[in-house]
C-alpha cells in the first residue's frame, strides 16, 4: 500500500474542499479522477504535507503518522500541474537544484540530474535554459525533477497538460514505464480518463470533495449486464429488439449489433435466433464499460462505495 | 523517446543532507546569479570602480607610482581630506557609504540582482517547485538573504578589506598595519552589519512584490526617495541630523561610520539604528504573512 486515507477532511476557511475521504492508493499506477474543483489537488497537497487537514488519518508509505513534511517529501516525487521552472536556470541546473533541496548531496544530485534528464529524453537539451523549452520539454523536465531524488511514489498532477497528441502518448508511455520498469508507484491526478486507462490499474473518483468510486479499473468497468457486439451475415438480416427476457439488442448504422445480456444468461439464445433466421454471427466480441461511462455514471448519481461505485 | 534508466540510477544510495542545511544551494545560486550573464559581470565591474580609484590613490600615497608633487600634497593635507588618508577609517568606510559613488552603485547592484531575488521566482511558479521540496518558505527566504548579502559584501566589505591589505603591502614599513589594525575589525563588522540590513531590506521588498520590476521600483523609491525626502526635510527644518533617521541610506551610513569609529557628522546613532532595524522587522513581518505555502500551491 502506497497511501491510505481515512476520513480526510480539508477546509479552506468556510469552504469544504474534501469531505471525509477514505480510500487507498495501492502500489502501481492509481488514477485520481474528478472534474475541476472536485478536490483532487487538495488531496495531493494534503498527502505532500502542504495543506493541513481538519481531520483524518494519512498513512503514507511506511512513515509514522505525523512524520515531518520534509521527510515525507524526500520519499515522494511531485510534478505540479502548472508550468513551472527556476528562472535563468538550464534544465540540468534546475533538476540538480531540486535534487539538492530534496536532501541530496551536490555530487549525487548532479549525477542523478543527468540520469533523470536522459530518462525523459532531454539529454541533448539539458544545458539549454528551461525558458526556451517547448511545452512538451517543460513537462518532461518537471517529470525529471520529480524523479531526481529517486522517490518511491510519484504524484503527477495533470502530466499531459498542454501536450500535443504525440507528446501526450510519449509522456504516458514514459509514465507507464516508470511504473513497470522502475517500480515506481504512481498517483496520477487528472480529469482525462484515457490517461488513467493508459497508465493505471486502479482509480479513485472524486466528486465535490467525496469519493464516489474507487477500486481496480477491471472492477470499476465491470457491469451487472454483459455487453457484446457482433455483425450478422447476411447483412440485411433483421433481428428483433429482444430475444427472450434476457437479451436486449440494438443495431447501429453500420449494421453492427450491440447486445446486453443479464449476468446469469448465456449468449446461446442469440446464436440460435440468428441461425433460425438463416444467418450467422460474425466478429462476436465482449465489451466492457469504458471508464468514461463509469465516471459519468458515478458523478451523475453521486453514489459512493468500494470497487465500482457506479455499478 | 524510449529510454532506459542507466544501471546506476536504479537505486540511489546517499546520506540525506539534514533539513536545516538544505538552504545553502539556494544561497549559492543567488550569490552567483550576477555572474551568469555579461550584463551582470559588467555591473560588477562598474561596482569595482571605487576600488580602482582608491588603489590608484594608495599607489600615489605610498610612492608606488610617482606623480610629481601629488604624494607630498596628500601627506601634508591629510587632515583636510581624511577620506583619502589610508591611516583613517574614513578612507575605507566612505568608499562604501559615501553618497557618491556608494548610493548609485548600491542601487545599481541591488536593482540588477537582489530586488528580483524572490520576485523573479513568482511569474515562473518556481515557488511551487521549491517549496514542495525539503525546504520551508522561511528557509527559502533566509537562503535568498544570505546569498544576496554575500554578493553585496563583495562590494561593501571585500573592497575595503582589499584596500587595507594593499595599503599595508604598499607601505614602506608596518606603520599602516600598526595604526589601522585597531579599528579594522569594527570597520568590517559595521560594514557587514549594514550590508546585512540593506540586503535584507531589498530581499524582503522582493518577497512582497509580484514581479521583479515592481520590486526594483519599490526598492529605488525606498532608498532614493527616502534620501531625497530626508534632504528636503533637513533643509526645511534646518536639522541635518534628520537625514540619519529619515533616509535609509544615511541611516546605514551612520551605523557603519559609528562602528568604524569614523566621524558620523553629528548624526545620532540610536535613531539611525532604530529606523534601520524597525524597517527590517516590519518588512519581515509583512513578508512572513505573504510567504506561506498556500501562496505557491494555490
Amino acid at each position: 500500500m502506497t497511501v491510505e486515507l481515512e476520513g480526510l477532511t480539508i477546509r479552506y476557511g468556510a469552504q469544504l474542499a474534501v469531505d471525509d475521504v477514505s480510500c487507498r492508493f495501492p502500489r502501481g499506477g492509481c488514477g485520481l479522477l474528478g472534474r475541476n474543483g472536485a478536490g483532487k489537488s487538495s488531496v495531493l497537497k494534503a498527502m505532500l504535507g502542504l495543506v493541513r487537514p481538519v481531520s483524518g488519518v494519512m498513512r503514507i508509505l511506511d512513515l509514522p503518522e505525523g512524520a515531518p513534511a520534509t521527510e515525507l517529501r524526500g520519499r515522494i516525487g511531485y510534478m505540479p500541474e502548472r508550468e513551472a521552472h527556476l528562472p535563468g536556470a538550464a534544465g540540468f541546473e534546475m533538476v540538480a537544484m531540486l535534487g539538492m533541496l530534496s536532501g541530496m548531496p551536490r555530487r549525487e544530485a548532479w549525477r542523478r540530474a543527468h540520469e533523470a534528464l536522459y530518462l525523459v529524453g532531454l539529454e541533448e537539451q539539458r544545458y539549454r535554459f528551461v525558458a526556451t523549452y517547448s511545452a512538451g520539454m517543460r513537462q518532461r523536465v518537471k517529470l525529471a525533477a520529480a524523479l531526481v531524488h529517486d522517490p518511491e511514489v510519484l504524484f503527477l498532477d495533470e502530466p499531459t497538460n498542454g501536450l500535443d497528441p504525440a507528446g501526450r502518448l510519449e509522456m504516458l508511455d514514459l509514465i507507464r514505464r516508470l511504473g513497470a520498469e522502475h517500480g515506481k508507484s504512481i498517483v496520477l491526478s487528472t480529469h482525462i480518463l484515457q490517461d488513467v486507462e493508459a497508465v493505471c490499474e486502479s482509480a479513485v473518483v472524486l466528486e465535490q470533495g467525496r469519493v464516489v468510486a474507487h477500486g481496480r479499473l477491471e472492477d470499476l468497468t465491470r457491469t451487472s449486464e454483459r455487453r457484446v457486439t457482433f455483425v450478422v451475415e447476411p447483412a440485411e438480416l433483421e433481428l428483433p429488439p429482444m430475444i427472450g427476457d434476457c437479451i436486449r439488442l440494438q443495431k447501429d448504422g453500420q449494421g453492427r449489433y450491440t447486445a446486453w445480456l443479464t449476468a446469469d444468461s448465456t449468449s446461446q439464445p442469440l446464436f440460435a435466433a440468428v441461425r433460425d433466421r438463416g444467418g450467422a454471427v460474425r466478429r462476436f466480441a465482449g465489451q466492457r464499460r469504458s471508464l468514461e461511462e463509469v465516471f459519468l455514471h458515478v458523478v451523475q448519481n453521486g453514489d459512493s462505495g468500494e470497487s465500482g461505485g457506479g455499478r | 523517446m524510449k529510454r532506459a534508466m542507466p544501471e546506476a540510477a536504479g537505486a540511489v544510495d546517499y546520506l540525506p543532507v539534514p533539513a536545516w542545511r538544505r538552504w545553502w544551494p539556494l544561497a549559492r545560486q543567488e550569490f552567483g546569479y550576477l555572474f551568469r550573464g555579461k550584463w551582470g559581470v559588467a555591473v560588477f565591474c562598474v561596482c569595482l570602480l571605487p576600488l580602482i580609484v582608491k588603489l590608484f590613490v594608495l599607489m600615489v600615497r605610498f610612492g608606488v607610482v610617482n606623480f610629481g608633487g601629488m604624494r607630498a600634497n596628500m601627506i601634508t593635507r591629510a587632515e583636510a581630506f581624511a577620506q583619502w588618508d589610508p591611516m583613517r577609517p574614513q578612507f575605507y568606510v566612505e568608499t562604501v557609504v559615501g553618497t557618491f559613488p556608494g548610493l548609485p552603485l548600491l542601487v545599481l547592484l541591488t536593482a540588477t540582482v537582489t530586488a528580483g531575488a524572490v520576485a523573479r521566482d513568482r511569474p515562473t511558479n518556481a515557488l511551487e517547485l521549491l517549496w514542495t521540496r525539503g525546504i520551508s518558505p522561511v528557509a527559502y527566504l533566509f537562503a535568498k538573504w544570505v546569498g544576496a548579502a554575500l554578493l553585496m559584501a563583495l562590494v561593501t566589505v571585500a573592497v575595503p578589506l582589499v584596500l587595507w591589505i594593499c595599503a599595508v603591502l604598499f607601505a614602506e614599513d608596518w606603520s599602516v598595519l600598526q595604526r589601522t589594525i585597531g579599528f579594522l575589525p569594527q570597520l568590517l563588522g559595521g560594514l557587514l552589519l549594514v550590508t546585512v540590513a540593506w540586503s535584507g531590506l531589498c530581499v524582503l521588498i522582493s518577497s512582497l512584490s509580484s514581479t521583479p520590476s515592481q520590486a526594483i521600483v519599490t526598492w529605488c523609491i525606498l532608498m532614493l526617495g527616502s534620501s531625497s525626502v530626508a534632504n528636503v526635510m533637513a533643509a526645511v527644518f534646518r536639522e541635518p541630523a534628520m537625514r540619519s533617521w529619515l533616509s535609509l541610506w544615511d541611516a546605514g551610513g551612520v551605523v557603519a561610520r559609528w562602528c568604524a569609529g569614523a566621524d558620523t557628522r553629528g548624526a545620532p546613532i540610536v535613531p539611525a539604528a532604530l529606523v534601520l532595524g524597525a524597517t527590517v522587522v516590519v518588512l519581515a513581518v509583512l513578508s512572513r504573512r505573504r510567504m506561506v505555502v498556500t501562496e505557491a500551491v494555490g
